[in-house]
């Protein structure tokens, strides 16, 4: 060996021996892999074999282990080599972690299943070792004789003896289950309680598939689980509660009406805010700090996610995260959403939130307030921003989809928006560069707005309404959904008239009992479709069925491509036609979406250009390709798979998110608007169904609320009279009309704010979504043309509301837990916290409890 | 150029060395990559995919009965066995008496096994004789060359209702582009092809009531109304099929899918799509503009809708259940009467065979080797094998009990599973029973 090999050698072991003597404060990486899930426990570990410290525990699902990370600063426990982490072996995919104390100051029961395991499995806190106890037989784990498919900790009840703690697990088969654990007669380790259930266990069946599972704290009599199925008697859409503490089996089922079921479900205990209007030396429901709060009771609340596949500007209830009361009883009618604070709607709107949530947690209150914190344990800081902070009662965290966390103020049931200004919602209109467009019109002058700037003033909006949106005012546009569809026709008879309807399917139509697809239910008021609207045909596709005709191209071709675009021909929308009645054996009517009775369209006077002649508006190619459809229903009895697009018949409001917003006409004020007029309606000429809201309106208009299953319950027709359509425009229109934001905030000073928004007190401002008028007009240079279909407005509307939120680095997609976290007894400035786990190898610990937010990426 | 020169002088040598001449085996697999039941008997199609054997004749399709055992208890009875092109990739069954019922059975004079073949880019249409004898006549070979396309790897049959067309997906194309061929076997084999978004087409499920294709691919999942005889490749207005895609949650991309079986309740409950789906991070994939690894991989258990407007679209009724790294293959368990399905996933990466009842939401997972009892001591080698290639279902279940074979492409052998349908948990899970390894036949 060479004197320099030799050098190098001996380096490396002084180094080596540097590295096992040093006590290194560089911390072993944590290499999580597929972690599953978490739970923060009180026990014993090797890194402290003496005291009972806490512990945040991680389930390895791909590596068969569990990490432990001390929770007071997320250093990863090493293993005796400190290079590796801790690893606990738990053997076949650990799925599931729950902890639950025993009140007694000792060691947590922590609890792990294994993936698609009944069993489980005792981690033992009291020791340092952290020994997985597996054998359900003689040892402490507990076989529950189903996979077990959720758990969470209960809250102490009042009848528990004491030094016990009690796990809800819901199980495979739509099961749920009631462990108890108690204190050993060392009064250090845990056992089974065998004095509860059968050998520690009470299993009841439920009725219906829990999705998630919650507990509100301080109630341990009840569990309250989110479901897709309806619940309780009368069955209903929502949360079930399920009364635990009850002696017999079946334990009672109460359903918590959602008006939609739903996915994820949360629990709290705290005031919420007050809805007074600000008076002079105090705020009221505007006061950032605890005056908010002032003389308001403690309630319970359950926070849930709706499911997004009844949930929506379409359905009962918008998406997003809802409050229930579990203390009301709702009377006939109503549900178990506490009141629209502002008075306006017939339930609190859910709290909006970005994207597809997957993990839901709420925080109280730290136990110990940040030394700065002057209003003491009763709220929490909840920071919004470097300059804005807020005092309030709990916090909740929603990791969705697109990778990011967003806070929500419960105490002020809204998001937690970094701006704490949501009136400073905006508006822009784009102007379009045609020689003709569509453009906003200045009441005060009856002609188009002088600038951008001057016609997003003249667009009316009302904070916490208010859409982050992209609207478009268009003539003669498509419908939603309804562009480039395939149809088929036939021949009403006695009186002969053309039917059309958007299916397709092997057969004839016009005959019960097919088999069909993309039924567009045209019947349906949320599509839009009225009379007068348009049905364009693409010629091509009538050829194909012996139609003979040229047709013209669509309007507003350059005159260069006049031959080469494919040409249509229009009619127009003379009936809407209910789906037919299904009459048995069959089982499936001929046109169960419903249908349109079809006549040959004349164009409207504006849309000619100035100085047509007077058969301009009636187009012998149309008139042409009408005749031959006639004749080939004649002779064919009907046609299908031809090529149709549905146009408005005029200008059609139409939102990015919210599809179908209504019509609107050139020089009358257009207005989007949960309720017609604040007025009597009376007063303004306005029918009485204006003055409702959406619940007298669906009571009115139960065709709306069909969700598109085939056939159509019979129930929904109305008598065949379909209900009045204008209701149900008007209810179609509402829902998409709705409050999205709840503000707890005013113009302040800002005096810009407050000549915007005259006329309105904050923060109850109910008015419209949108509010505008539109012209057509030629562009200074350019003469007056007749109107062409697609000719567009657009216009943007921002909420105000700037989410707070947070992404931990790495990667954050499908987000797989959430818990929460009180840091604050170790250390009162890191306050409470929330842990989010990801299957990319990463933890997230966060809190808006500190400024800047702090996000700390465990990986 | 001079070290260029060199590396090509190695390659040539080293390609020299290890190419063989002689044919593969036709009564053992090797290398097997797609693998179906007919009448209860396992046919197998193996690829050959390190060219041991002849690159001509070094595939095989080979059937076997593993009702009748043999001394060497890696075979079973051999029923026969015939060489095809290597780098077979998946495999589908037609049957005119497929015995889970008429959604499902061709109108064709005989049972056919589809072989897709990489490379050569040959479409094998080999049929199975008495008891499944495989013998490739006239028209067997079909040549999928000349669409654009090339390494036909996923298939599809589409049978009932008076339809018996088989689809083909590959794994590349000109300009990246998912491309499917459809072959109608009751026009004379004729083959259309259309393009489908981007990427590759993985997976075909096919819904006969509606004559509904839905075919998966890293876009989403595209849906395609085959009924009133519409032409596959024209355009819509020219009587073209009308369809659509359905997307998948952020993150996700699928890689194979199942529908559910028609339930006979009233009112009907919605059919079910099942989803295996590779998780990779969204975020990283936006900002770089490609999808680089997975994170995890996920069974979504989705219920199909149409909108208002008649659009096919799909509702997550379940939250995902996670199935490990490298999901790759999907099939259903029978059917039984009055409850949801039984779904085997399978993963290639981290391998396993993930059994889950969507009736009560009980699964089995078929792992590793990591529980040392004090009859065993675990090893960690993975029990179904080091790559698990290969998903097929028995689909008729003798006395409740349903058997699922899975492929060990590493090792070359499937593995048969006996599932009890009602009972999932009571599958026979090593170490507590041995699982039998099926490599070959002899006569």
């Amino acid at each position: 060996m060479t004197r320099a090999r030799l050098a190098v050698v001996a380096g490396a072991a002084l180094a080596a021996a540097a590295g096992c003597g040093s006590k290194s404060n560089a911390p072993p990486s944590v290499s999580f892999r597929l972690p599953s899930a978490m739970a923060v426990f009180h026990g014993k570990t090797v890194s402290n074999a003496d005291s009972i410290r806490v512990y945040l525990a991680v389930a390895n699902e791909g590596r068969d282990d569990l990490t432990l990370v001390d929770a007071t600063n997320d250093v990863v426990l090493p293993s005796s080599v400190l290079l590796r982490p801790l690893a606990v072996p738990f053997p076949n995919r650990p799925a599931l972690l729950a902890s639950a104390s025993l009140g007694d100051g000792g060691a947590d029961v922590l609890v792990g299943v294994s993936a698609g395991s009944s069993v489980l499995q005792l981690i033992q806190t009291w020791v340092p070792a952290n020994t997985v106890d597996a054998d359900a037989v003689t040892g402490q784990a507990v076989d529950l004789g189903a996979d077990v498919l959720r758990i969470v900790a209960m809250p102490p009840d009042l009848g528990e003896p004491a030094k016990t703690a009690r796990l809800a697990v819901v199980l495979a088969g739509s099961k749920l289950a009631i462990v108890r654990y108690r204190r050993g007669g060392d009064d250090v380790r845990i056992e089974k309680d065998t004095t509860f259930g059968t050998n520690g266990v009470l299993v009841h069946g439920l009725g219906f598939e829990p999705a998630d599972l919650a507990v509100v704290p301080g109630d341990g009599a009840h569990v309250y689980a989110a479901t897709l199925d309806p619940v309780g008697s009368p069955a209903v859409q929502g949360v079930a509660e399920v009364d635990v503490a009850a002696p017999a089996e079946p334990w009672p089922v109460r359903g918590l009406d959602a008006r939609a079921p739903t996915r994820l479900v949360a629990g709290a205990v705290l005031q919420e805010r007050r809805n007074d209007l600000p008076v002079p030396d105090d705020l009221g429901a505007i006061e950032p700090g605890p005056g908010a709060f002032t003389g308001q009771p403690v309630v319970k609340r359950v926070y849930a996610v709706l499911d997004e596949a009844s949930c929506g500007v379409q359905g009962r209830i918008d998406c997003g995260v809802v409050t229930l009361d579990p203390d009301k009883t709702p009377g006939p009618g109503d549900d178990n959403i506490p009141e629209d604070w502002a008075g306006w709607m017939p339930y609190r709107a859910p709290i909006a939130v970005r994207g597809r949530p997957l993990a839901l947690a709420v925080s109280g209150p730290p136990a110990v307030a940040p030394t700065d914190w002057t209003f003491g344990t009763a709220f929490m800081r909840l920071v919004l921003g470097t300059t804005q902070t807020v005092a309030t009662t709990a916090v909740g965290i929603v990791a969705s989809e697109n990778g990011t966390i967003d806070f929500l103020d419960l105490g002020r049931f809204k998001n937690a928006s970094t701006t704490f200004a949501p009136v400073q919602a905006f508006t822009s209109a784009a102007p379009p560069k045609e020689g003709n467009r569509i453009w906003i019109e200045d009441p005060a002058t009856g002609a188009g707005a002088t600038s951008t700037e001057a016609a997003a003033s003249l667009i009316h909006i009302t904070p916490g309404y208010a859409l982050d949106e992209s609207w478009t005012v268009s003539f003669q546009p498509a419908l939603p959904g309804l562009q480039n569809r395939a149809a088929e026709m036939g021949m009403f008879v006695a009186p002969d008239q053309p039917w059309l309807a958007i299916q397709f399917g092997d057969g004839t139509p016009g005959d019960a009992g097919r088999t069909l697809s993309q039924v567009a239910r045209l019947y349906h008021p949320a599509l839009g479709v009225r009379v007068g609207d348009i049905v364009t045909f693409k010629v091509d596709s009538l050829k194909l069925h012996g139609v003979q005709c040229e047709g013209l191209a669509p309007p507003g071709t350059p005159t260069d491509l006049v031959d080469s675009v494919p040409h249509e021909f229009e009619t127009e929308i003379a009936q809407l036609l209910a789906p037919d009645p299904v009459l048995p054996p069959s089982s499936m009517s001929a046109r169960p979406g419903g249908a349109v009775v079809l006549k040959l369209r004349t164009k409207g006077p504006d849309e000619l250009e100035p100085g047509a002649a007077p058969g301009d508006a009636d187009p012998p190619e149309w008139r042409a390709c009408w005749d031959a459809l006639l004749a080939a229903l004649s002779s064919q009895g009907s046609l299908k798979g031809l090529q149709v697009t549905v146009n408005a018949g005029r200008l059609l409001l139409v939102g990015a998110r919210v599809g179908y917003a209504g019509r609107a006409e050139l020089k009358t004020e257009y207005v989007l608007r949960y309720k017609a007029d604040r007025a009597d309606p009376r007063d303004n000429g306005l029918p009485d169904y204006a003055y409702q809201d959406e619940d007298a309106l669906a009571a009115l208009c139960p065709l709306a609320d069909w969700d598109g299953s085939l056939p159509m319950p019979a129930a929904l027709d109305c008598g065949g009279a379909g209900c009045d359509r204008d209701v149900c425009e008007r209810l179609i229109l509402a829902r998409k009309a709705r409050r999205r934001y709840h503000l707890s905030e005013d113009c302040h000073a800002d005096t810009t704010c407050q000549a915007k928004y005259a006329g309105l007190t904050f923060p109850i401002v109910n008015d419209a979504v949108l509010r505008f008028t539109v012209l057509h007009e030629a562009l200074t240079t350019a003469p007056i043309q007749g109107l062409i279909r697609d000719l567009t407005l657009p216009i943007s509307t921002g909420s105000g509301v700037v989410q707070l939120a947070v992404s931990a680095g790495g990667p954050t997609t499908q987000a797989n837990g959430a818990i929460t976290f009180d840091r604050s007894t170790s250390d009162p400035t890191s306050g409470y916290r929330f842990y989010v786990s990801y299957p990319g190898n990463q933890i997230a610990d966060v809190s808006p409890s500190l400024n800047p937010v702090a996000s700390n990426t465990i990986r | 150029m001079r070290r260029l020169f060199c590396v090509a002088l190695l390659a040539g040598a080293a390609c020299s060395e290890v190419s063989r001449v002689e044919p593969g085996s036709t009564d053992t697999f090797y290398k097997p990559t797609g693998i179906g039941v007919y009448a209860g008997k396992l046919v197998v199609a193996s690829s050959n995919a390190d060219l041991l054997f002849d690159s001509a004749t070094g595939g095989s399709v080979i059937t076997v009965d593993p009702a009748v055992p043999r001394p060497d208890p890696t075979k079973v009875g051999l029923v026969g066995g015939l060489l095809i092109q290597s780098f077979a990739a998946q495999m589908a069954i037609a049957d005119p008496n497929d015995p889970r019922g008429a959604e499902f059975q061709c109108d064709i004079p005989a049972p056919i096994a589809l072989v897709p073949v990489r490379g050569a880019d040959l479409l094998y249409r080999i049929t199975l004789g008495p008891g499944g004898v495989p013998s490739c006549g006239d028209g067997c070979v079909i040549d999928l060359s000349g669409h654009a396309v090339a390494d036909p790897y996923s298939v599809g049959v589409a049978c009932g209702g008076g339809i018996a067309r088989l689809y083909v997906g590959y794994l590349r194309s000109f300009a990246g582009v998912a491309t499917i061929t459809q072959i109608d076997l009751l026009k004379n084999g004729e083959m259309k092809s259309n393009v489908f978004g981007i990427g590759q087409m993985r997976s075909f499920a096919y819904d006969s009531a509606h004559k509904r294709l839905y075919a998966a691919q890293a876009g989403g999942i595209h849906w395609v109304d085959l009924s009133e005889d519409c032409d596959f490749e024209a355009a819509d207005t020219s009587g073209g099929c009308h369809g659509g895609v359905m997307a998948i949650p952020s993150g996700l991309e699928a890689h194979a899918i199942a529908l559910s079986r028609p339930r006979s309740e009233v009112p009907t409950p919605p059919r079910r799509l099942y989803v295996l789906a590779r998780v990779f991070d969204a975020q990283a994939a936006a900002a770089v503009g490609i999808r680089f690894g997975d994170v995890d991989g996920y069974l979504l258990v989705m219920d199909l809708a149409e909108d208002l407007a008649g659009q096919a679209q799909v509702h997550l009724v379940k939250p995902p259940i996670r199935v490990g790294f490298g999901p790759i293959a999907m099939a259903l368990l029978p059917g039984r009467a009055g409850k949801r399905d039984v779904v085997a996933a399978l993963t290639v990466d981290d391998p396993a065979l993930l059994l889950f009842d969507d009736d009560n939401d009980a699964s089995v997972v078929i792992g590793r080797d990591i529980v040392s009892t004090p009859s065993h001591v675990a090893t960690g080698h993975p029990w179904l094998g080091t790559q698990t290639f290969g998903l097929a279902v028995d689909p008729v279940a003798t006395g409740g009990v349903a058997r699922v074979y899975v492929g060990s492409f590493q090792e070359s052998y499937v593995t048969p599973i006996d599932v009890p349908l009602d009972d999932i948990e009571g599958t026979a899970v090593p170490p507590a029973a041995g699982f039998a390894r099926i490599m070959g036949g002899t006569p």
